[in-house]
């Protein structure tokens, strides 16, 4: 932990409002973002934001010196986030179980398509939008798996420890939340270029 | 698989479609992510790879929609939103500029 860092929740564990305002500041953004990409709703991010901080706060007494105060925050959002995420029922998730690689899949345009500069291919808002669209169909397992490791970075074993599932588990889940995305990107991909 | 519709100049002679081969290959390319190069696994992966347009395709498309989603940028958290979680807090509003 940063020796300034140190100093901020020192103070924050004292009661200093301007020490707290300084951990929301430094935080919120990371905290919003992860909520929104495993809740794909905003009201739910928001909630997930605010439980955050709060249980932050609460529980700030118990936060040991040494340790990040970023990695803690993320873990309590993280948490937060995937109770939510599980308790939500929806009826327009894809079911990833059986997912396979489809070895006669002609992937050939996609791939081409996919040798550009990613930051020219995101100007199609369309193409934005449906990436965006795709996240919130996977079912929360695969979701956690792919948000944690493969937007977030998490190692794999932090991911699985975030996500309270084996290794073997999130790998998988991993995969087929991996397959099913790039799938339906291709299929884009694909129609526009049929169009 | 069917390598005549495989992606990009054939860079060598393709070997005949392996489907349950390729299979695995790329199921291990997916969930072994971040080995070492240097590691038998990826050199056996970078072997197959080079003999196989149907698992190039494969994997180049996927290793393109995980490049897309790491561009995807994060949000700032709306104003309306901020406001709230101060007041949720209690910290002080933050006077405009």
């Amino acid at each position: 932990m940063l020796l300034r860092e140190a100093e901020i929740v020192a103070a924050a564990q004292a009661g200093d409002p301007r020490a707290r305002e300084r951990i929301v500041l430094d935080h919120q953004k990371m905290v919003y973002n992860l909520a929104l990409r495993l809740t794909r709703d905003p009201h739910e991010a928001e909630v997930v934001l605010q439980e955050t901080f709060l249980q932050a706060f609460r529980s700030l007494r118990r936060f040991r010196s040494g340790s990040s105060l970023k990695t803690w925050i993320y873990r309590i959002a993280t948490n937060e986030a995937l109770q939510r995420l599980r308790r939500r029922r929806s009826g327009k998730l894809v079911d990833l179980d059986e997912l396979e690689v489809d070895p006669a899949q002609d992937l050939s345009y996609a791939a081409r398509a996919l040798e550009g500069n990613p930051h020219q291919l995101l100007e199609d808002r369309e193409l934005k939008r449906r990436l965006e669209a795709a996240i919130g169909k996977l079912p929360p397992k695969h979701r956690a798996a792919f948000v944690l490791v493969d937007i977030e970075g998490l190692a794999l074993k932090d991911a699985a420890s975030h996500a309270g599932t084996t290794l073997a588990a999130l790998k998988s889940d991993l995969h087929r939340a991996r397959l099913f995305l790039r799938d339906r990107l291709a299929a884009y991909l694909e129609g526009r270029h049929r169009d | 698989m069917d390598s005549k519709r495989a992606a990009g100049p054939a860079r060598r002679e393709e070997k005949p479609a392996q489907p349950e081969r390729c299979r695995e290959i790329l199921r291990r390319l997916c969930a072994e992510a971040g080995k070492r190069e240097s590691s038998p696994f990826c050199r056996e992966v970078a072997s197959h790879l080079k003999s196989c347009a149907s698992c190039r395709a494969q994997a180049a498309t996927l290793r393109g929609t995980l490049e897309l989603y790491w561009c995807l940028e994060g949000r700032e958290v709306p104003r309306a939103v901020a406001a709230r979680l101060r007041k949720s807090l209690g910290l002080p509003k933050i006077a405009c500029k």
